[in-house]
């Protein structure tokens, strides 16, 4: 377990290593079919910008969120399309990678790589595809914080940074528990759709929610790390609490990690 | 280099009495399991530098005993190691020793050459970049492998040089291939062959094969084990398997009448054509010439050929039951 602790520097770079090498790869095997991976980049962008665009008319039905001005609520958006993007890149395909590998009983060669199966599995799952979605973040969140006039100060950023990083570790946690269900399920089919249904709800600002669901999903459960809390670190409203959520998220992971080492211990590969 | 004792593997599989809708729907509130014996208590030594054969039917436990001496699966009871470490316990530092080949499993990237999986698999292993491309040219040379096109676009014989160099491009101790000339035309198992050789020699690589073709087994390896529900049945030299066999004669016959009209007393002739036929024999060297004195009196025989038993015959016995594995038990050099 040690091995995949964030405290492990040279297990964070390794992971960092293996990311890179793998999005290499798939941009080599996209590029090897220019037209697909152009129509793959602009689909994907399309589809992260239509969420955008019902969320808005959402806000714009009900005369707006408690507490969110149109200039902030677009802020949100883009924050939105800038981690949904971030972790379709780093991630995307982790899910149906493990599908895959179980179904088919190639998980096997992951377990022949000299890093923990983990890291191998993890890193596996870019999408190049969604550095489209990425980009368009990246530039709304800045042309956003302009035209809101957002003071950027280095406690703000570092504050972002934190929940950003939190959320990516809490992202990365509930990955975990999947596939060590995966590995005993085998078969996860509507359970993947209750995967997607539950992280719905962290595309929406936390303030719409009541008093004891706002807390869990700040603590108990902390998908407000992903976009709400950032945005909050930005805008500068912050709530001490809040940090509680960055807690929250290092249990998870380990609890997490704790759950795949008792089910790889069991795995029985598939097929001879 | 392994030295295995005692090891068990049982998996708890759910144990299935009909295909009906009913057993299925009952199984959703209660589920029966029963427990496989997928490897008995085995014990096991491989030496360094030795190319070993393991070969058994399917399901004889082969698959799952690799999987255990890679790290894949955890035992049920018993111990291992290889290269001093156990596997299971140890996983990615035993790993970095030993190149491992699936048959039917490729660690290629599909759409890509594959000198790109190489490069994927140097990083991942952390080759030193002059060593690697030493390597990976001798191995190319061996292989005579094409590796500068996309992977989809070779025949199965170059894709499975390809998995080979890939496994070998860390200059592992020990090599595991497990069925490597599945599906492979002559020529390219020939190639396969030779190249398993040659790394054998060159590098010292210790290789472990599995593989139902026994010509793969009987051409490159120095030893066997025939492993059987999880049991050995022989481990030794396959001149030893041979030579306690060697009382027992093939004999092909041409003759002059159709097979089926044809009678030799006390023996069963196995018709392989209209006029030709097959008959084993078991006799030691003082007693086949009376046996075929009677042969060409009682046959109208026009051509005669007698031959040892080939290493699949003699395994086909053993697993149909006419050869008793004991036999060999007392011949067996001490593992």
């Amino acid at each position: 377990m040690s091995a995949l602790t964030p405290r492990n520097p040279s297990s964070a770079a390794r992971i960092g290593e293996l990311l890179l090498l793998d999005l290499t790869m798939k941009l080599k095997r996209a590029l090897a079919f220019r037209l697909n991976f152009a129509v793959n980049l602009a689909i994907s962008l399309f589809y992260s910008l239509l969420f955008s665009l019902f969320q808005f008319c959402v806000y714009t039905g009900i005369h707006g969120y408690p507490g969110w001005s149109a200039g902030q609520m677009l802020l949100f958006q883009a924050v939105l399309l800038l981690w949904t993007g971030s972790i379709d890149f780093l991630f995307g395909g982790v899910r149906e990678f493990i599908d895959l590998e179980v179904t088919y009983g190639n998980l096997d060669r992951l377990f022949v790589w000299p890093t923990h199966v983990l890291v191998s599995l993890l890193s596996r799952g870019t999408n190049v595809h969604a550095a489209s979605t990425v980009l368009a973040g990246s530039l709304g969140t800045a042309v956003m914080l302009t035209r809101l006039g957002v003071q950027l100060t280095w406690h703000k950023l570092l504050v972002f940074g934190l929940f950003f990083a939190a959320g990516l570790v809490f992202y990365v946690a509930l990955l975990i528990a999947y596939s060590a269900c995966t590995l005993f399920m085998v078969k996860m089919e509507r359970l993947r759709e209750v995967f997607d249904r539950v992280l719905f709800f962290a595309s929406f600002p936390a303030d719409l929610y009541a008093g004891a669901s706002k807390t869990a999903l700040i603590v108990g459960f902390p998908l407000a790390l992903w976009v709400y809390l950032p945005v909050q670190a930005l805008l500068g409203r912050c709530e001490r609490f809040a940090l509680l959520s960055v807690l929250s998220s290092a249990l998870s992971f380990v609890a997490a990690l704790a759950f795949w080492q008792r089910q790889e211990a069991r795995h029985v590969s598939a097929g001879g | 280099m392994i030295q295995v004792s005692g090891l068990s593997k049982i998996y708890r599989v759910r144990a299935r009495q009909s295909s009906s809708v009913w057993h299925s729907l009952r199984a959703v509130f209660s589920r029966e399991y029963r427990e496989v014996t997928a490897l008995a208590g085995i014990d096991w030594a491989i030496r360094e530098g030795e190319i070993h054969g393991l070969i058994g039917r399917n399901g004889s436990g082969k698959s799952t005993l690799l999987k255990i001496l890679c790290g894949i699966l955890h035992p049920s009871f018993g111990s291992a190691t290889v290269n001093g470490i156990v596997p299971w316990t140890d996983r990615r530092r035993h790993v970095r020793d030993i190149g491992v080949v699936f048959g039917q499993k490729s660690q290629l990237t599909w759409e890509l050459p594959a000198v790109d999986s190489f490069y994927l698999h140097r990083s991942l292993y952390r080759v030193e970049p002059a060593k690697f491309e030493r390597t990976l040219r001798f191995l190319s040379e061996a292989f005579d492998a094409v590796v500068d096109r996309p992977v989809r676009s070779l025949s199965l014989g170059e894709r499975m040089k390809c998995e080979i160099i890939c496994s070998l491009l860390h200059q592992p101790k020990l090599l595991f291939l497990d069925e490597p000339t599945i599906g492979l035309d002559l020529l390219a198992k020939d190639q396969v062959r030779r190249a398993i050789r040659t790394i054998n020699a060159e590098l010292g690589t210790t290789i472990i094969l599995t593989s139902h073709d026994l010509s793969d087994v009987s051409s490159v390896c120095d030893e066997i084990s025939l492993l059987d529900r999880g049991r050995f049945l022989y481990r030794g030299p396959i001149e030893s398997l041979l030579g306690a066999v060697s009382s027992r004669k093939l004999l092909r016959l041409t003759l002059r009448e159709p097979v089926l009209r044809c009678r030799w007393e006390g023996f069963a002739l196995v018709p392989t054509g209209e006029f030709t036929a097959e008959v084993e024999l078991c006799a030691d060297g003082t007693s086949l010439q009376p046996l075929l004195q009677r042969l060409l009196a009682q046959l109208p025989v026009s051509d005669v050929s007698i031959e040892s038993l080939q290493l699949e015959q003699v395994i086909g016995a053993i697993y149909r039951g006419e050869l008793d594995a004991s036999h060999w038990r007392k011949a067996q050099p001490a593992a």
